[in-house]
C-alpha cells in the first residue's frame, strides 16, 4: 500500500517537474478543443542517412550468437566441414548426423494433473422437470415443476424427490435388505478399473474410510 | 424436437467437468471504468473523445488530441452488500484499491496535410474489479447443498469405485461427498438410491440452518494501444489493440448444520470449502468513429470484438463432514480434493471469449473554441449493446477428449439459453467555469439474465470535479453503484432452486491527476 502511494507521488513530482509547455499561458482541454502544434519547419538537413555497416561488424555480431560463424573464418581449422559440423556432439547439434528424427519413447508421467475444473450439473440451468416417486407404488414420473424457484421456508407441500442412479456397475454395491441401510463395500481394484470405461486410467483407487470416522 | 436434442445432451455431458455458466458473466456485466472526469459524467465516451478513456471505450476520440497528455487515475472501492436470503437479511464490507485509465496520449500533426492530425496512446486500465464478500445464513427446510453432489453421482452412471479415484472426474463434488460419507447410496426396499445425509433433516421436516461466505478479488487488467486519425475535425476514426489479463480468485466457505438437538438423524454438520484462481491473458479490438455533422455536434459509433482469452484455472475444495452413527455419536471425516487429483491442485486451460458489443452516441459540445475561459460545458449520451449471451468456451488442452467436447459444447448451449443481450445507458455532462469544472452523471445498466425472476441491473449515479490550468489537471469522481444480483449457493436440477437477492451498495472514489505538454 505504502509502495504505491509512493509510486504515484514520485511519477507526481517527475512528470510535474517535465510538463513546462503550458506552465504559463492556457492549458488546453482537447474535450473542447484541442490546439494544433505548429508544425515544425523542414530541417535543412534533413537527408536520408544511409547505414553501412562493416561486413566484419555482422560477422562478430553473429559469432557471439552462433559458434558457426566463429569457425566460419578460421582459415587454419582443417578440421571444419559444414556438413559434418557437430557430428561429435550427437543429433541435436546436427541434423544431418541420424537419417531419421529421434522419438523419445517409453516415457510415462508418474503424476498427471488432473484437468477437471468445477464439474457442474450443466441440467440445473435448464431444468423445468422434476421426479416425482410415488411412495405407495414406487413409480417414478417426471412431471413439470410449478415454479422454478423457493425461497421460502413457508412450504406447504415439500415432496421429497428420490435419486436413483444410473450406475453401469451395480457391483460396486453391496444391496442390503434391511430397509435403509447404507452399505457400501469397494470392489478389488482390477474390477474397479476394468469396468469403469471412465477417464480413471492413469490414477489409482482411494479406499473410502469406515464409516465412524477418524 | 431441438430442445430435446439439447436436454438429451446436457444430461449426457454432466460426466465430464470444466467451467461453469456464471464465468461468463464475470467478463462480460461490470460498469464501465473511466478516469475521475469520465466517471463523473457516467461513462459516457461513445462520442466525447478528449480523455484517454477513449482508448477503451471509442478510440476514435483520442483522434481530437494534438497536443499530449500523460494521466494517473488512482482510486478505491467502498463495498457494502445486503443478503436477502429465504427471509433473512445480512451485511457485509469490503473495500479495495483500483485504478482507472492511466498512461500517455500523443497527438500529432500532418505537416503536408494541415487538415489532418492522428495520435497515439498507451494506456493501461483496472477494466472489472472482482474484489467482493458476500455472506448469508438462514434456515432451509427446503434443500440441501449435499443435493448438488448427489445428484451429480446419481445421473453419472458411474459406480462409488469409479468416482473415488486418485484423478477422478468429479474431485470437488461427489467424489470428497462420497468419501465424507455425505452422500451415499442407500437400500430402501429393494431399491438402491442415492441420498444425502442432510436430506435425513429434510425428510423429517425439519430445517438446516446454512451458512455461505464468498470471498473473491483481482479484475481484468487491460492494457491498451490505440491509434486514431482525424480528417478535418469533421471524421475521426480509430482502432485499439487490447491486452486484457485476468486474474481472479475466489474463497467459497459453505457451512450446513442440523438445528435439532436429535443425535439420532444421521446428519450434523459439514463446510465445504472451494478455492479457486483464474489467470490468463488474451486480445481484442475496439473500432470507432465520431462524425461532427455540424460545430458543437458529435456522433460516434464503437464496436468491440469479442476478447479472446486464453485462461489457466486452479481448484482445490476441502470438505469437512459430521455425521451421527446409529449409536449417536459424531462421526468426523475430512478430505481435500488432491486425494482426486493426484495430490496436487487440479488444472484446467481452456479458452474463453467474451461477448462483442457495440456503443451508439451523442455529444453536444458547447464552445469549440481555442480560449478556455469560453468554453462552458457539454452535455453526451450513450446507448450500448451487450451481448452477454455470446461469450464462449472450448478446451485449450492438447487432446481433448470427447466428453469434454460434449460438455463445452454444453455449456455453450446454456449460456446462450440463460443469457440475453442487454441496453445499458449513460448520460453525464460538465459545467465549465474557466479553470474549474464540475460534473454529473448517471447510468444503467440492464439485466444480462433471460430468466424474468431473476432480477437484476445497476444503476450508478456519479458527481464530480475539476481543476485545469498551468500544464496540470485533477479531476476527483464519486460514483454511487446501486447493483441488484443474486447469488445461488448451489443448483439442483430436479427441485426448485433458491437464490439469495444481494444488493450492493458500493462507493468508488477516483482521482485522475495528468500533466498536458
Amino acid at each position: 500500500m505504502k509502495y504505491r502511494i509512493l509510486l504515484i507521488a514520485l511519477s507526481a513530482a517527475a512528470f510535474s517537474s517535465c510538463s513546462s509547455v503550458y506552465k504559463s499561458g492556457q492549458t488546453p482541454d482537447d474535450v473542447y478543443y484541442s490546439p494544433a502544434k505548429p508544425v515544425e519547419e523542414e530541417r535543412k538537413q534533413e537527408r536520408e542517412q544511409v547505414y553501412s555497416r562493416p561486413a566484419e561488424d555482422r560477422q562478430i555480431r553473429m559469432a557471439i550468437y552462433d559458434r558457426r560463424w566463429r569457425d566460419f573464418n578460421d582459415d587454419y581449422n582443417c578440421n571444419y566441414d559444414p556438413y559434418r559440423y557437430g557430428y561429435t556432439y550427437g543429433y541435436y547439434y546436427n541434423p544431418y548426423y541420424y537419417p531419421s528424427p529421434v522419438y523419445i519413447s517409453n516415457i510415462k508421467i508418474n503424476n498427471p494433473k488432473n484437468t477437471t475444473i468445477r464439474t457442474t450439473n450443466l441440467g440445473s440451468y435448464q431444468s423445468n422437470n422434476m421426479v416425482v416417486v410415488n411412495p405407495k407404488t414406487g413409480t417414478t414420473q417426471w412431471i413439470r415443476s410449478g415454479a422454478q424457484y423457493n425461497n421460502s421456508n413457508n412450504n406447504r407441500n415439500n415432496t421429497r424427490r428420490v435419486l436413483v442412479p444410473t450406475s453401469v456397475n451395480n457391483n460396486s454395491y453391496e444391496r442390503s435388505n434391511t430397509n435403509d441401510t447404507r452399505t457400501y463395500s469397494p470392489s478389488n481394484n482390477s474390477s474397479g478399473s476394468s469396468s469403469s470405461g471412465s477417464s480413471n486410467s492413469s490414477g489409482t483407487p482411494v479406499s473410502r474410510p469406515a464409516r465412524g470416522g477418524k | 424436437m431441438k430442445r430435446n436434442i439439447l436436454i438429451t445432451f446436457i444430461l449426457f455431458s454432466i460426466q465430464a467437468g470444466a467451467q461453469i455458466p456464471e464465468d461468463a458473466i464475470r467478463y462480460s456485466w461490470y460498469p464501465q471504468n473511466g478516469t475521475a472526469r469520465n466517471l463523473a459524467i457516467g461513462g459516457v465516451m461513445g462520442s466525447l473523445g478528449g480523455d484517454i478513456t477513449a482508448a477503451f471505450v471509442n478510440p476514435a476520440g483520442l483522434g481530437f488530441y494534438k497536443t499530449g497528455e500523460v494521466v494517473l487515475s488512482p482510486g478505491i472501492l467502498l463495498g457494502k452488500n445486503t443478503a436477502n436470503y429465504r427471509g433473512s437479511l445480512t451485511e457485509n464490507k469490503r473495500n479495495s484499491f483500483g485504478f482507472g485509465p492511466s498512461g500517455w496520449i500523443q497527438g500529432f500533426g500532418n505537416k503536408y496535410n494541415p487538415g489532418q492530425s492522428y495520435a497515439v496512446s498507451i494506456g493501461v486500465s483496472q477494466v472489472a474489479n472482482f474484489n467482493n464478500n458476500i455472506y448469508y445464513s438462514s434456515l432451509n427446510n427446503y434443500s440441501s447443498f449435499s443435493e448438488q453432489f448427489a445428484e451429480e453421482f446419481a445421473k453419472s452412471g458411474r459406480s462409488i469405485d469409479e468416482v473415488l479415484y486418485s484423478n477422478s472426474s468429479m474431485p470437488y463434488t461427489a467424489a470428497p461427498a462420497l468419501y465424507t460419507y455425505l452422500i451415499d447410496t442407500v437400500t430402501v426396499g429393494s431399491a438402491i438410491q442415492v441420498k444425502a445425509a442432510p436430506e435425513y433433516i429434510l425428510d423429517a421436516g425439519q430445517a438446516l440452518r446454512q451458512e455461505m461466505r464468498k470471498k473473491t478479488s483481482g479484475g481484468i487488467y487491460e492494457l491498451a494501444l490505440a491509434y486514431a486519425q482525424n480528417n478535418k475535425d469533421k471524421w475521426l476514426m480509430g482502432a485499439t489493440l487490447g491486452i486484457p489479463i485476468v486474474s481472479y480468485k475466489s474463497n467459497t466457505v459453505f457451512t450446513e448444520s442440523d438445528t435439532s438437538a436429535n443425535r439420532f438423524n444421521k446428519f450434523n454438520s459439514f463446510t465445504y470449502t472451494d478455492d479457486f484462481k483464474t489467470s490468463g491473458a488474451g486480445l481484442n479490438l475496439k473500432l470507432g468513429f465520431i462524425y461532427r455533422p455540424q460545430e458543437y455536434l458529435r456522433v460516434g459509433f464503437a464496436f468491440h470484438t469479442p476478447s479472446f482469452m486464453m485462461l489457466t484455472d486452479t481448484h482445490t475444495s476441502t470438505l469437512n463432514t459430521q455425521t451421527e452413527t446409529d449409536s449417536g455419536k459424531l462421526a468426523n471425516l475430512s478430505v481435500s480434493s488432491q486425494t482426486f487429483t493426484n495430490d496436487q491442485p487440479g488444472k484446467s486451460r481452456y479458452f474463453q471469449s467474451s461477448p462483442w458489443r457495440a456503443i451508439l452516441s451523442v455529444s453536444y459540445v458547447f464552445r469549440e473554441v481555442e480560449n478556455v475561459k469560453k468554453q462552458r460545458a457539454f452535455i453526451s449520451a450513450d446507448i450500448e449493446y451487450v451481448n452477454h449471451r455470446g461469450s464462449r468456451f472450448s478446451s485449450n488442452n492438447e487432446e481433448p477428449t470427447e466428453d469434454e467436447k460434449v460438455y463445452y459444447k454444453g455449456l455453450n448451449n446454456v449460456v446462450k439459453s440463460i443469457y440475453k443481450g442487454t441496453f445499458n445507458a449513460k448520460v453525464g455532462g460538465e459545467l465549465k467555469f474557466n479553470t474549474i469544472m464540475g460534473r454529473l452523471g448517471f447510468a444503467y445498466y440492464g439485466n444480462p439474465y433471460k430468466d424474468k425472476q431473476l432480477k437484476t441491473n445497476m444503476v450508478l449515479l456519479s458527481g464530480g470535479l475539476g481543476y485545469r490550468d498551468k500544464g496540470f489537471f485533477i479531476d476527483l469522481s464519486y460514483v454511487y453503484n446501486m447493483t441488484k444480483d443474486v447469488n445461488m449457493p448451489y443448483r439442483l436440477e430436479d427441485r426448485d432452486n433458491t437464490f439469495a437477492n444481494i444488493k450492493q451498495r458500493n462507493g468508488q472514489v477516483m482521482a485522475s491527476i495528468g500533466w498536458k505538454f
